[in-house]
């Protein structure tokens, strides 16, 4: 695009003003502040982007304040080779104009012409170009992102990159990122939008399916649980009917056997009958063979009984005889022995006292001997104890003069024994001997012998002192021993003890011999006893003599002569008791036989009278009825009972036959099973209804409505689903391919690039100048010489002549396809030492593009060679 | 009256697989309302044939209805329907709708119909007469678990009549379906002919094949299909119609009279499934001018199968043609498992259209796309998508 011509009318603060701008060149466009360069570029961005008829706030600001006019904008541009004169009028007329001077295309008006530009300008002119290589006064001065959405850079950075075709458009990459973030998101490529809304619709829609499914499979199931119950009842009411008809056979029956139980007690009451009849034929028949027997048997008693009654009466005769005599013989044993009792009691009252008297005479002599003993006996026991020593004595005697002996021996062994013999005295103590008399003497103690002016200190053994002291004790207590016990020696004491002995023996001898002629009592109880004789002695000897008939009187008791009245009492006795013996069995024998004869005659009689009994009840019964008619009664009787009593087993029988054909037990058992069936038939037909309400419920709903209903959800949300993750797919894998591509595009286009913008670099800062790139192409830092520095990190002055070089690059390197490069008040920043290097390379643009700057201070762009200049006069300027 | 002896022709609508409630998944909101409406005109129409035809009555040889939980409202239309019959309808039940403690036949919206006496519902074997010397038996279904005996059954109790006799059944044939099949019937032909040879009976109104078919040598016994489509034309063949049988009085000899069975044309919709290989601009013209000559397009499903390797500019044009289908017709859509467009692009795709790095991109994604790779789909889908971009955006 290349700017001919700006005209501008009531713009703001400018009434009037129209620049003519070179088509190649740095064109300056010079005025003070205010006085509306900036309102130029505005003015021309509205022309080309806004309608006429826009109400946008900053068309009307653009309006003179106090003036009803409209805000007119003119320019003159080519594009493509073809020259348009775009007029626009704003806020008052709204009028829009299009002509095209070089050609005899029809010119265009309103919405018409509008249209018409903003499709060429669309089409045929970078507008991201035109934006990034313009600076604006009012706007922070950024980088060019040359990396982006320039196409017409991109296509010249691509063919300087050695690429055959024009460089790609971002416009593309762009929509392309859209319609994938249309399906995915931008960072996670997870569904979102419709995609995400298709997802959700799909799980809803298989959610649905599968519950509608569940509620549909409801019925179903419930169905066949009705079926699986109508089958249960029909199983059910069928064995119901048949256990019915099973039971109704059964009481058929068991009224049959009612029937034959009634029969069979019928017949067994015939029998019965028959029966009485046979018995009391039978009776009356067995009553007449008993009357005939009674009778026979009576007789028969009755001649037995008069038999033994005439028997008894022999057998007593001889019995009374016999128990006659025993009696006699009795009376007279009796008299014998009381004749021999009284001779046996005077003999016995005699030899009693001639024993008392023979005790007496003996107790006296052994009271004699007994005192004797006594005597004997305490003279013993006198003597010992005059001799007596106490227990122990001898022996302590005996201890002590051993003890005496053995300190005697002692002594002698340890005292020396010193002799002096010879002539003259000698001195011993304080004793003078002389020494032709002799002396010998045991030394018990330390003496000294003087003999002469010789002292001799005989010193005995060092425990003779002792020795001698235990002598004198030993002998001490020997003789306190023998002072005790008052013997004179050991041999005195010794002697008394063995008399002691001796006499203790005889003591103890006299003492077992008085023991024995006691007898265990005591003396008291013999003199009581003698004095008992002695009474009863003397108490014979005063009684009188026995009576005459005391056969002791014809002997002495003991006399050998004499018969002895006790055997012959005893003898008595004896024959007493045999003939009491015989007495009492021949009476006994003589009783017995009155007896049986007395029972045997009254037995005899009733005999007698039972007979007479019996033989007139036969003959009362024979003449009421026969012997011979009993007998056909019988006959008859019997007929009769075994013909009813076949009836009645006939019927038995048949009633056996009808039980074994249905036994109570299987009625009873069949309506058991019939109520319990009945039960359960009630219960199955119960499930039955409560299995048909449930389907009846349930299919009133129509719930393969719902399933089709959902399934068709289903079907559209998984065509759409596939249909949207189809689109996605293409979307990202588009997305994907010309990311990669535009990175690999962007990575080539660094060179060239980066060569256009150390080019110009170069004629500022001289050969050392470099700049590194980032992926974008924006300029990360820069380096003269050895000295680099981030981008962010420069100067401002710095950063506007690195923005200027790179849109003076852009400009260069898009070349003739290019758009305006808008440089609106820059250089402030810039040190006026490098403004001039900074026109060489403004000035570089010159031979391919239109480099409009716009500026208050012309010699901020001096060195800009061949550039041109426009000045405008301020506001309210007028045309030139 | 024996109209054997009389010597007069009796006719009669045969009819099954009515399947009132179907539903069809491809079918959006709309055209599904359209279709269910026109099942049941399909069902209404039987009666104005029967009139045109002098048809005395209309057997159903099972599957009146979908299911027994269709939507009440089909029930109510249904009854609605056939209590204005100008004939008896004698309704066999199906395995979709059994006669089971569910049965829809037997509900209370549908009591309308069967207790004013226009429609008979088959519920046991017994005869049932629909005028004198014409008796219809059937085996109807109970649950939906086949009984292969149930026939046999009532075959071997059938006692030789002088009536006219048509039995209904419902299920696969052994000829039809190849042999026993534990999901059908089973039905033997053999018996059936053996049936209709002895006399015992005159016709056979079958049901469950949706596609009109003769069954056996002879011609008693049919398949009278569903009175509407159900299913692509890949599959069920001449569906959407009835039969009109008419039979005639015996011969001179006593032998068999005459049987014609004509099918009448009950349905509207079709479901055309079409498979075509597209490989130019004028192949798929070719498929534009078949699709486009379809009368009743909002009645009419299309199934395609395309085939073929083409451009991007061919793919976008295919892509496009199915959109417009999609809202032309009742439902139209790829079948993914017959679809194989391969996208073909080269440079001159895109000529003019991308440059730079967007044309390298374009080269890898031609790449990928004539690739045997799992991305070739999507890379075709890609590059038709660049074109729309393209083509939307700068042109």
């Amino acid at each position: 695009m290349i700017l001919h011509r700006l005209r501008v009318e009531d713009f703001r603060g400018v009434t009037r003003e129209e620049v003519q701008v070179p088509p190649r060149g740095v064109f300056v466009i010079e005025g003070p502040n205010e006085s509306g360069k900036t309102s130029l570029m505005d003015a021309l961005e509205m022309l080309l982007e806004h309608k006429a008829s826009s109400g946008r706030a900053e068309i009307k600001a653009a309006s003179p304040v106090g003036r009803d006019v409209p805000v007119v904008v003119e320019a003159e541009f080519t594009v493509d080779r073809e020259r348009m004169r775009y007029r626009k009028e704003f806020v008052r007329g709204k009028r829009t104009s299009l002509e095209f001077p070089e050609s005899a295309k029809v010119a265009l008006t309103g919405d018409d012409a509008h249209d018409y530009v903003r499709d060429v300008l669309d089409r045929r002119v970078d507008r991201s170009l035109w934006r990034a290589l313009r600076i604006a006064q009012d706007e922070p001065i950024g980088q060019v992102e040359a990396g982006k959405g320039m196409e017409s850079l991109r296509r010249a950075l691509d063919t300087a990159a050695g690429g055959a075709d024009p460089t790609g458009d971002d416009t593309l990459l762009t929509r392309v990122a859209e319609e994938r973030h249309r399906y995915l998101t931008a960072r996670r490529g997870e569904p979102t939008g419709d995609l995400a809304r298709s997802e959700t619709r799909l799980a809803d829609a298989r959610t649905a399916l599968s519950e509608a499914r569940g509620r549909l499979a409801e019925l179903d199931a419930a169905v066949a649980e009705h079926a699986h119950h109508l089958a249960a009842h029909s199983s059910r009411r069928s064995s119901l009917e048949a256990v019915e008809a099973e039971v109704a056979r059964l009481e058929e029956s068991g009224r049959s056997v009612d029937r034959l139980r009634e029969a069979v007690r019928a017949a067994e009451g015939e029998v019965d009958r028959a029966a009485v009849a046979h018995d009391a034929a039978t009776r009356l028949q067995r009553e007449r063979a008993s009357l005939i027997a009674l009778r026979g048997e009576a007789m028969t008693r009755e001649s037995e009984l008069r038999d033994a009654t005439e028997a008894a009466a022999r057998r007593l005769e001889p019995a009374e005889n016999r128990a006659g005599e025993a009696r006699a013989a009795l009376e007279a044993a009796e008299d014998r022995v009381t004749r021999a009792r009284r001779l046996a009691d005077a003999d016995r009252d005699a030899r009693d006292q001639a024993r008392r008297r023979a005790d007496l005479s003996g107790l006296d002599s052994l009271l004699e001997t007994l005192g004797s003993v006594g005597r004997e006996l305490a003279a013993t026991e006198a003597e010992l104890a005059a001799i007596d020593l106490p227990g122990g004595t001898v022996d302590r005697i005996r201890a002590a003069e051993a003890s005496l002996r053995e300190a005697v021996v002692r002594s002698a062994a340890s005292a020396p024994t010193v002799t002096v013999a010879g002539e003259g005295t000698a001195r011993i103590g304080e004793e003078t001997i002389d020494a032709s008399v002799g002396w010998e003497r045991e030394i018990v103690e330390d003496t000294v012998f003087r003999v002469g002016t010789v002292s001799l200190t005989v010193v005995p053994a060092g425990d003779t002192d002792a020795v001698r002291r235990a002598e004198t004790t030993a002998r001490a207590r020997l003789e306190e021993l023998l002072l005790e016990c008052g013997c004179e020696s050991l041999a005195e004491a010794e002697t008394r003890e063995r008399r002691a002995e001796g006499l203790r023996a005889d003591i103890a001898a006299h003492r077992r011999r008085r023991a024995d002629l006691l007898n265990g009592d005591t003396s008291e109880d013999l003199a009581r006893r003698r004095e008992a004789l002695a009474a009863a002695v003397a108490s014979d000897e005063d009684a009188p003599a026995d009576s005459i008939d005391n056969p002791t009187v014809a002997g002495e008791p003991g006399d050998g002569g004499s018969p002895d009245p006790i055997a012959e009492a005893a003898t008595a006795e004896e024959e007493l008791s045999r003939c009491r013996a015989e007495d009492r069995s021949a009476a006994a024998e003589a009783q017995t036989l009155r007896t049986d004869l007395a029972t045997r005659g009254a037995l005899a009689a009733e005999a007698a009278e039972r007979l007479r009994e019996s033989e007139e009840a036969l003959s009362a019964a024979r003449t009421i009825t026969s012997d011979d008619e009993l007998d056909a009664d019988m006959d008859r009787t019997r007929r009769e009972l075994d013909a009813r009593r076949e009836a009645a087993r006939e019927a038995r029988a048949r009633l056996d036959e009808a039980l074994a054909d249905a036994p109570p037990e299987l009625l009873d058992n069949a309506r058991a099973s019939l109520a319990a069936l009945v039960a359960e038939e009630r219960e199955s037909a119960s499930a039955v209804a409560t299995a048909l309400g449930r389907v009846n419920a349930i299919s009133d709903q129509g719930r393969l409505g719902d399933v089709a209903v959902a399934e068709r959800e289903v079907e559209a949300a998984e065509r759409e689903n596939a249909a949207l993750w189809r689109r996605a797919r293409a979307a990202d894998l588009l997305h994907r391919t010309l990311e990669q591509r535009r990175s690999e595009a962007l990575r080539s286009y660094q060179e060239p690039f980066h060569r256009a913008v150390v080019e110009l670099g170069r004629l500022v800062y001289g050969r050392d100048f470099d700049v590194r790139l980032g992926e974008d192409l924006t300029i990360l830092s820069r380096r003269i010489g050895d000295v680099s520095v981030d981008y962010e990190s420069l100067s401002g002055g710095a950063r506007e002549q690195l923005a200027v070089i790179v849109r003076i690059a852009c400009a260069r390197l898009v070349g003739d396809n290019g758009v305006p490069v808008f440089l609106d008040d820059t250089m402030g920043y810039t040190d006026p030492s490098r403004r001039l290097t900074m026109g060489a390379v403004i000035a570089a643009a010159a031979s391919t593009s239109q480099v409009i700057v716009l500026t208050c201070d012309r010699s901020r762009f001096a060195g800009v060679g061949g550039a041109r200049t426009h000045v405008m006069r301020g506001t309210g300027s007028a045309p030139e | 009256m024996d109209r054997r002896r009389d010597g007069g022709m009796i006719r009669f609508l045969h009819s099954a697989d009515w399947q009132l409630g179907m539903t069809r998944r491809f079918l959006g909101t709309e055209s599904q309302a359209v279709y269910t409406a026109d099942r049941l005109a399909a069902v209404a129409s039987l009666g104005d044939l029967a009139v045109e035809h002098g048809a005395e009555f209309v057997v159903v040889a099972g599957d009146a209805f979908e299911d027994n939980a269709v939507p009440r409202s089909i029930v109510l239309r249904a009854a609605e329907v056939l209590a204005a019959f100008p004939v008896p309808v004698l309704i066999l039940p199906g395995n979709h709708d059994p006669l089971d403690v569910s049965s829809v036949l037997r509900c209370r919206d549908f009591s309308s119909a069967v207790e004013g006496g226009a429609v008979t519902v088959l519920c046991d074997s017994d005869p049932v007469e629909v005028r004198p010397g014409i008796e219809v038996v059937g085996v109807p279904w109970t649950s939906k678990r086949p009984d292969p005996a149930r026939l046999p059954a009532l075959l071997s109790d059938l006692e030789p009549t002088d009536n006219l006799r048509v039995l209904l059944a419902h299920g696969g044939t052994d000829e039809v379906y190849g042999g026993d099949s534990p999901s059908v019937e089973a039905i033997r032909v053999a018996d059936l002919e053996a049936a209709v040879g002895s006399g015992l009976i005159d016709y056979v109104a079958l049901g469950d094949r949706h596609s009109v078919t003769r069954v056996g040598t002879g011609d008693r016994i049919w398949y009278s299909g569903s009175p509407e489509t159900t299913a692509f034309d890949d599959v069920e063949k001449a569906s959407g119609h009835a039969l009109l049988v008419e039979l005639g009085a015996e011969g001179a000899t006593g032998g068999p009279g005459s049987c014609l069975v004509t099918p009448v044309r009950t349905g509207r919709w079709a479901f055309c499934a079409i498979t075509a290989e597209i490989e130019t601009d004028s192949d798929l013209d070719a498929l534009a001018e078949v699709v486009d000559a379809v009368r009743d397009k909002p009645r009419t499903v299309l199934k395609l199968g395309l085939t073929g390797t083409v451009d991007v500019a061919l793919r976008a044009r295919i892509d496009d043609l199915l959109e417009r289908w999609a809202e032309l017709f009742a439902a139209a859509y790829l079948r993914e498992r017959l679809t194989h467009l391969v996208v073909r692009a080269d440079d001159s795709d895109f000529a003019g259209m991308v440059d730079g790095y967007a044309e390298r991109a374009v080269r890898d994604l031609v790449g990928l796309a004539a690739s045997d790779g799992s991305d070739s789909e999507d890379a075709g889908n890609a590059l038709s998508l660049l074109y729309r971009l393209v083509d939307g955006g700068t042109r």
